[in-house]
């Protein structure tokens, strides 16, 4: 037992690389010595089966892994003399075999080369037990500033301490023959990054949701001029989709300041929309409105500037806005509110309003008063004013029946201010003409306005967004949708059911029996109920095996066996249109999922799978297909 | 007359590029006009500066070479003069390129 003292002394021998594996990774051999201590004392095994006492008999199996696992702990105390020389019977065993193995290796090398002995420093190990079995002296060494024989080319060169020992051909190499090596170890490390930034590059693309493909002549210049935007002086005639274009880079980039907005600005303008004007002050507003009066729709987001007088400023110049889009416009007051209510609100057809606490009750009934029934459009989203259900509950009661295209009531500053009775009510009115209906994160909402609202007054839907909504339970869902066809034959085109967390395979089974002809996007992100055996069914043919079987199965009555859920059997169903499909969260989605969705969504070019961790590199994924958010996604 | 498969582009102040096809049909307005009277006399006028046409046509035998190499990721950037950004950009979008 020799390397139980060498540890604790300061002066190290040469020793294996096991040992000073284990050394590195802190385990030791305490344990053994622990229990030969207590053989010594001989009277108390019992110490040891405390439960803490399992890190270190596991470690003790590491250091000696003839050791089995299995051994009881009382056993081993019992047994322990007899076992340590088991032990160290057993790790002489696996040397003498690593041993010849070794000596196998060289054997097969074809012999040593004169001085070779160098390699054995290195490479053979130097265990103690090792030393005396090596049967090559060290007679044949070269010193520096002899001859060698070059191992690459065969010349003869002098040997110097810059030479080159190559441990694969175990010899040193001359001076050329090392340059060649350099230059190859060079390119090899220069291939390396490229691949490596290759990889990148898609991998940011992958994010962007876009392919690594050659980008377009206009996208070059209109990178370039967004880079040197601060020198453009005016945009000339560029074309509207390239003014749009351009001005949502510069917002992306948050580049859109004053001097950019101007350059978006002419008379006979009629619509105008910027993403981000956190940089674009007040006096710049009002530019808007006196450079382009012509303007029927304007969109503002993050428009934290924009003030009371830019407001009224609008309310004098555009005579014609009809549609306005604000998000962030927290500096804006209820009076100002009412007030442009007042003025513009009979020419207002499109009105949405987001992220601001200022928007408050009297607000909201001031709007409605003035616009509520012509409004085509209604989009209030995350307003910490509105305060009471009542007000809310006015929508119902202003808007005229089958005006309503779009509607959008989400994340309200309490569950409770939004409850079914006012979405039914709503959808009475106006469900006729409804394409889209927003209602996310209204948590206070259940079945029933699905069963009594969406599915008896909605023939025209097809965009439906309900996120967070986990009170929807998947028979609820499931009955709607079976009832659905009834009034809605067309199908639905987009639906989110983000952390809808209630629903479950019959859910979405009766969601895409109804519009698997007409979607195009849809997500399921983190409804984890759905299980593989579902996507796999629904996603496979029916005349194939497995899926007969399973029918016949059914047919025949057969239970599923004890502990496994029941039978069911789903028919195929193959989705033409779908082009983006979140499955994030969605467990039961792995590499056989995605190949199958693959194949029966033939239009589909995004999927995201992000948080599904048996999504691997190995699944096969057609071409076309960008799979968004597997693990193994570098950047 | 055999089928040429080369096309020439004019520019406005008469300057001449002489292009494959393959390449010219990168562009699909380029490509249409074969049906018509450009078909024919394998010539296209257009309404752009040499300078502006010049920059095109680089567009064009750039994106013809990298096309192919485009998935693995490794083409270079291609660069264009900082003051002639706007005006291609213009003829770029009436090129649909």
């Amino acid at each position: 037992m020799s390397r139980n003292t060498r540890s604790s002394s300061g002066v190290r021998g040469p020793n294996s690389a096991l040992t000073e594996f284990l050394r590195n990774e802190g385990i030791t051999d305490a344990f053994r010595e622990r229990r030969e201590r207590e053989r010594r004392l001989g009277s108390e095994p019992l110490e040891e089966e405390s439960p803490e006492e399992g890190a270190s008999t596991s470690t003790a199996i590491e250091v000696s892994p003839a050791v089995t696992p299995r051994v009881t702990r009382r056993r081993a105390a019992a047994t322990a003399v007899a076992e340590v020389e088991e032990v160290d019977e057993e790790v002489e065993e696996i040397r003498s075999a690593a041993r010849k193995k070794r000596r196998a290796a060289r054997r097969n090398r074809g012999g040593k080369r004169p001085g070779d002995s160098d390699s054995d420093d290195y490479n053979e190990d130097d265990d103690p037990d090792f030393s005396g079995d090596d049967e090559f002296g060290t007679d044949n060494v070269k010193k520096f500033g002899e001859e060698d024989t070059c191992v690459e080319c065969g010349e003869i060169f002098n040997l110097t301490v810059y030479s080159r020992f190559l441990r694969e051909k175990r010899g040193y190499v001359c001076e050329n023959c090392n340059e060649i090596i350099k230059v190859r170890e060079k390119k090899a490390r220069a291939n390396q990054l490229t691949a490596r930034k290759r990889r990148k590059k898609v991998a940011q693309a992958l994010l962007n949701k876009s392919e690594v493909r050659i980008p377009k002549l206009q996208d070059i210049c209109i990178k370039k001029i967004s880079d040197n935007i601060e020198d453009v002086d005016v945009l000339g005639d560029i074309g509207q989709i390239n003014m749009i274009k351009l001005s949502k880079i510069l917002s992306k980039n948050r580049s859109l300041n004053d001097a950019t907005v101007s350059l978006f600005l002419s008379p006979d303008l009629k619509s105008l929309e910027f993403w981000d004007c956190s940089n674009v002050d007040s006096d710049s507003f009002n530019k808007i409105a006196s450079y382009c009066p012509n303007l029927e729709s304007l969109t503002l987001y993050m428009c934290g500037q924009l003030h009371n007088d830019n407001l009224k400023y609008y309310n004098s110049n555009l005579k014609n806005l009809s549609e306005l889009s604000l998000n962030g416009p927290f500096l804006i007051s209820e009076v100002m509110w009412q007030e442009f209510f007042d003025e513009s609100g009979p020419k207002l057809k499109k009105f949405e309003v987001r992220n601001t606490h200022r928007f408050g009750n009297d607000s909201l009934i001031s709007l409605l008063e003035n616009t509520g029934s012509q409004l085509t459009s209604l989009k209030l989203s995350r307003l910490d004013g509105i305060t009471s259900a009542a007000v809310y509950d006015l929508i119902p009661h202003y808007i005229s029946p089958s005006t309503l295209t779009h509607l959008e009531l989400s994340y309200p500053t309490k569950e409770d201010l939004i409850s079914d009775e006012l979405i039914i009510n709503i959808l009475a009115v106006s469900g006729e003409s409804l394409i889209s209906l927003n209602l996310d994160g209204c948590t206070n909402l259940t079945d029933t306005f699905l069963l009594d609202g969406i599915a008896k007054f909605c023939p025209n839907l097809t965009h439906l967004s309900i996120k967070n909504l986990d009170q929807i339970t998947d028979k609820g869902f499931e009955k709607v949708f079976n009832e659905y066809s009834a009034v809605n034959s067309g199908g639905l085109i987009s639906v989110n059911l983000t952390k809808v967390t209630g629903l479950g395979d019959k859910a979405i089974y009766s969601l895409l029996k109804h519009s698997a002809h007409t979607l195009v996007e849809l997500s399921l992100n983190s409804i984890n109920n759905i299980t593989k055996e579902f996507l796999y069914q629904v996603f496979t043919d029916d005349h194939q095996q497995y899926k007969k079987k399973l029918l016949k199965s059914i047919k025949d009555g057969e239970e599923a066996e004890e502990g496994e859920p029941p039978l069911v059997y789903f028919n195929q169903i193959r989705l033409p249109l779908l082009t983006t499909l979140d499955l994030g969260f969605v467990r039961a989605v792995d590499d056989e999922i995605l190949s199958l969705v693959g194949e029966n969504c033939p239009k589909l070019s995004i999927l995201e799978v992000y948080g599904d961790n048996r999504c691997t590199s190995r699944a096969q994924i057609r071409q076309g297909l960008m799979v968004i958010g597997r693990q193994n996604d570098e950047i | 007359m055999p089928e040429s498969a080369y096309i020439t582009l004019v520019s406005s102040d008469n300057h001449k590029f002489v292009v494959l096809k393959d390449v010219a049909s990168i562009s699909s307005v380029l490509r249409n006009t074969q049906g018509f009277e450009e078909g024919k006399t394998g010539k296209i006028s257009l309404d752009m500066d040499g300078d502006i046409l010049e920059c095109i046509v680089e567009y064009l035998y750039y994106h013809y070479k990298y096309r192919e190499q485009a998935e693995s990721g490794t083409i270079p950037e291609f660069h264009i003069p900082t003051h002639l950004a706007l005006e291609l950009l213009v003829k770029a979008d009436f090129l649909d390129i």
